[in-house]
């Protein structure tokens, strides 16, 4: 019997107005080859985030969808948010 | 209340279920859980140590609901209004919802009384409220150094 362990980003989503990027992570453990459990952990990449820690193809998705005017745009939204 | 309709059928094909009527509004389209890395963060300025802790989700429809729980930090370094970031779902709008539970290494008035947690597009304040005036309500600030504690859990909705 061999039990193996891996992570995948099996879920990247472009969401809404600013353009977030939320990446789902998935750890999947196999029995000799067979699914036997995934579970997820999530992480949102706003267009203000250091993406240099992101994968390859997230950093792609990022520098695709967040360009200088959805920047602009997030960062006056940010500061409209300051108080509620 | 019952179950309308399955749309879809197997396993990894449905992709609604209907209760209680058959409009968008009876629909539960997703469900998902997991965990996400909660980072204490200040407005004015983060710890010099990153302070992380992994919270757990449950997205159920267009609901996310949250918790955490940050125990013994060291926030040296964090300067400002006290807050969160890294929430699993891009909310939709600013929302005041959840509890917490505090510990050392916060700022608090004198005369709160109560504290919100307040989810926004990129972090997750703690707003206080002032129970001698009505004016006075502001974010709960750093008292940075070791043995910082925060428990909390809250909820938003998004359209993912």
């Amino acid at each position: 019997m061999s039990l193996t362990e891996t992570t995948e980003e099996d879920k990247i989503e472009v969401i809404g107005e600013y353009k977030c990027v939320q990446v789902r992570t998935a750890t999947v453990i196999k029995r000799d080859g067979v699914e036997i459990s995934r579970s997820f952990h999530r992480h949102i990449v706003a267009p203000n985030a250091d993406i240099s820690d992101e994968s390859a193809e997230v950093q792609s998705i990022c520098n695709t969808v967040h360009t200088q005017a959805i920047k602009d745009a997030y960062a006056a939204h940010l500061k409209s948010l300051e108080t509620p | 209340m019952a179950l309308t309709q399955v749309i879809g059928s197997g396993v990894g094909q449905v992709t609604d279920i209907k209760i209680g009527g058959s409009g968008s509004a009876n629909t539960l389209d997703d469900y998902e859980e997991g965990s996400w890395t909660a980072t204490v963060t200040g407005s004015g300025g983060n710890p010099s140590t990153a302070a992380t802790e992994s919270g757990s989700y449950v997205k159920i429809g267009r609901i996310v609901y949250c918790t955490v729980t940050i125990s013994n930090k060291d926030t040296t370094g964090a300067s400002g209004a006290v807050r969160l970031t890294g929430v699993p779902f891009t909310p939709n709008k600013s929302t005041a919802s959840g509890n917490l539970m505090l510990y050392y290494a916060k700022s608090l008035n004198s005369t709160t009384a109560n504290i919100t947690p307040y989810v926004t597009a990129s972090y997750v304040a703690f707003y206080q409220t002032d129970y001698q005036t009505s004016t006075a309500w502001g974010e709960i600030s750093h008292a940075a150094g070791a043995n910082f504690y925060l428990y909390t859990s809250f909820w938003y909705e998004t359209d993912s």
